[in-house]
C-alpha cells in the first residue's frame, strides 16, 4: 500500500472529518436496513424441545492444558493441541491416542487437520506454522518430517488448511493473517487491517468461496477477500476481545464469541450485527463458538467451565452442558454433526452427543 | 498469560486509532499516511451493496429449517446410528 503524499487541501485534520463524516455515513446506511430484529422474524417457528446431550468419550493423556483441536474429514479422527507443547492425534471412536509429536515450543495455540486427513499443522509461540505429515508407522518419529510453512513475527493463534493441503491460511499476535504455500513455504497474500492481536479465523465454507473472516483484539471482525488481500467488510460491535469466528453453515453469516461475554451473528448481506446472544448471569468470556449442521444451534465454550447451547434463530439459550473442571477452551462440531468436541484447560477433551 | 498480548501492540494500536478519530499530533508522515488508508478503506466499506435486514434474517430462518432435518444435533439419531451414542443392546461384549 503505497503511501501517497498530501493532496492539495488535504490535512490530517480534513482526513480525520472524512473518517468521521464516512463513519456516520456507513452507520446510517446500515441503520436504514435494520427493518426487524433476527429473533422477531423467528416468533412463529416452534421452540426447541429439550436436549439431552452428555459427554460420550472423554480424551485424558494431555499433561496441559488443551488449547485447540479440529476433527479430521473422516469424521472420527481429532488432533489437539496443548501448553505443554504436545500434539496429539486422536480417534475420538475408541479414545486411542494415534499420534503424538512433541513441538519445541510450549503454549501450541493453533492445531489443523488437513483436508486429505494426511497430515497436521501446528504452531504457538515459536511464532511459526508448521506441517506434520501423519505416517501410517506408529513408531516413525514424526517430529523428523516436519516441515515449517509460516512464519510470523508474533505467535501463531489460529491456522486452518484452505480447500486443499497444498494451501494454509494463518493468524498471528502480530496483527495480520497470510496465506502461505505449503510445499515452499511462500507467501502468497498477507492481510493488514487489524490494529491488534488477530484471534481467530474461519474460511466461508462453499467450495468456490474465496472469503475468510478474522476476529481479534481490536474488537473487530474483518471480512477479507483471499486473492486481493482487500479486506470487504468489518464489523465492531463487540466490547472487548474477538476470541473466536465461525460461519454459519451457509456462508452468509459468522458467529464471534468475545471476552465480553456475549456471542454475536453477523449477516454479511446485511452487513451488520443480527443478534446477541448473551445473558446476566453469563459473565465470563465466550472463547469459542461452533454450529451445529443446520446453523440452528450454537455451540459456545466459555472460561466459566461450561459450554452453553443457543438457539440461533430465537437468540434463547437452549442448554447449558456442564462436566468440565476449567476453562472450555475450544469447541468444535464433527464433519457429519453427529457430536461436537470441546478441549478444555482441565487437559481433557470431551465428545458430546 | 495473555495481558502481555496487549501491552505488546497497545502503542502501534494507539497511534493508529489517534491518527484516525482523535488525531492531536502534528501532521507527521506515517499519521497521514494511517489516516488515507483509513479513509480509503471506508470509502471501500460505504460502497458495499447491503440487504434488508428482514430479507436477510428470512433467508437464514429458511437455512436452518431446509436443513433441520439432517441436523444430527438437533433432531437427533437413533443410537444405533450415532457412533458416539451407545447402542441399546450392546453387542460387543
Amino acid at each position: 500500500m503505497a503511501c501517497q503524499g498530501l493532496a492539495k487541501g488535504e490535512t490530517t485534520n480534513t482526513l480525520k472529518a472524512e473518517s468521521e463524516s464516512l463513519k456516520a455515513k456507513l452507520e446510517e446506511e446500515r441503520a436504514k436496513l435494520h427493518d426487524v430484529e433476527l429473533h422477531q422474524v423467528a416468533e412463529k417457528i416452534d421452540a426447541l424441545g429439550q436436549f439431552v446431550m452428555k459427554t460420550r468419550r472423554t480424551l485424558k493423556g494431555h499433561g496441559n492444558k488443551v488449547l485447540c483441536m479440529d476433527w479430521c474429514r473422516d469424521k472420527r479422527r481429532i488432533v489437539s493441541s496443548s501448553q505443554d507443547g504436545k500434539v496429539i492425534v486422536w480417534d475420538a471412536y475408541t479414545t486411542n491416542k494415534e499420534h503424538a509429536v512433541t513441538m519445541p515450543c510450549t503454549w501450541v495455540m493453533a492445531c489443523a487437520y488437513a483436508p486429505s486427513g494426511c497430515a497436521v499443522a501446528c504452531g504457538g509461540l515459536d511464532n511459526k506454522c508448521s506441517v506434520y505429515p501423519l505416517s501410517l508407522d506408529k513408531n516413525e518419529n514424526l517430529a523428523a518430517k516436519k516441515k515449517s510453512v509460516a512464519m510470523h513475527t508474533n505467535y501463531l493463534s489460529s491456522c486452518s488448511f484452505t480447500n486443499s493441503d497444498m494451501q494454509i491460511l494463518t493468524s498471528s499476535g502480530d496483527g495480520t493473517c497470510a496465506l502461505w504455500d505449503v510445499e515452499s513455504g511462500q507467501l502468497l497474500q498477507s492481510f493488514h487491517g487489524h490494529s491488534a492481536d488477530v484471534l481467530s479465523l474461519d474460511l466461508a465454507p462453499s467450495e468456490t468461496g474465496n472469503t475468510f473472516v478474522s476476529g481479534g483484539c481490536d474488537k473487530k471482525a474483518n471480512v477479507w477477500d483471499m486473492r486481493s488481500g482487500q479486506n470487504v467488510q468489518s464489523f465492531e460491535t463487540h466490547e472487548s476481545d474477538i476470541n473466536n469466528v465461525k460461519y454459519y453453515p451457509s456462508g452468509d453469516a459468522f458467529a464471534t464469541g468475545s471476552d465480553d461475554a456475549t456471542c454475536r451473528l453477523y449477516d454479511l448481506r446485511a452487513d451488520r450485527e443480527v443478534a446477541i446472544y448473551s445473558k446476566d448471569s453469563i459473565i465470563f468470556g465466550a472463547s469459542s463458538v461452533d454450529f451445529s449442521l443446520s446453523g440452528r444451534l450454537l455451540f459456545a465454550g466459555y472460561n466459566d467451565y461450561t459450554i452453553n447451547v443457543w438457539d440461533v434463530l430465537k437468540g434463547t439459550r437452549v442448554a447449558i452442558l456442564f462436566g468440565h473442571e476449567n476453562r472450555v477452551s475450544t469447541v468444535r462440531v464433527s464433519p457429519d454433526g453427529t457430536a461436537f468436541c470441546s478441549g478444555s484447560w482441565d487437559n481433557t477433551l470431551r465428545i458430546w452427543a | 498469560m495473555f495481558r502481555f498480548r496487549r501491552a505488546l501492540l497497545q502503542t502501534s494500536a494507539n497511534s493508529l486509532r489517534t491518527a484516525g478519530i482523535m488525531s492531536n499530533n502534528n501532521a507527521s508522515s506515517s499519521s497521514v499516511a494511517v489516516a488515507q488508508k483509513a479513509v480509503k478503506q471506508l470509502r471501500l466499506e460505504a460502497k458495499i451493496r447491503r440487504i434488508n435486514v428482514s430479507q436477510a434474517a428470512t433467508d437464514l430462518k429458511n437455512f436452518c429449517l431446509q436443513n433441520a432435518h439432517k441436523d444430527p444435533l438437533l433432531v437427533g439419531v437413533p443410537s444405533s446410528d450415532n457412533p458416539f451414542r451407545p447402542p441399546k443392546s450392546c453387542g460387543l461384549l
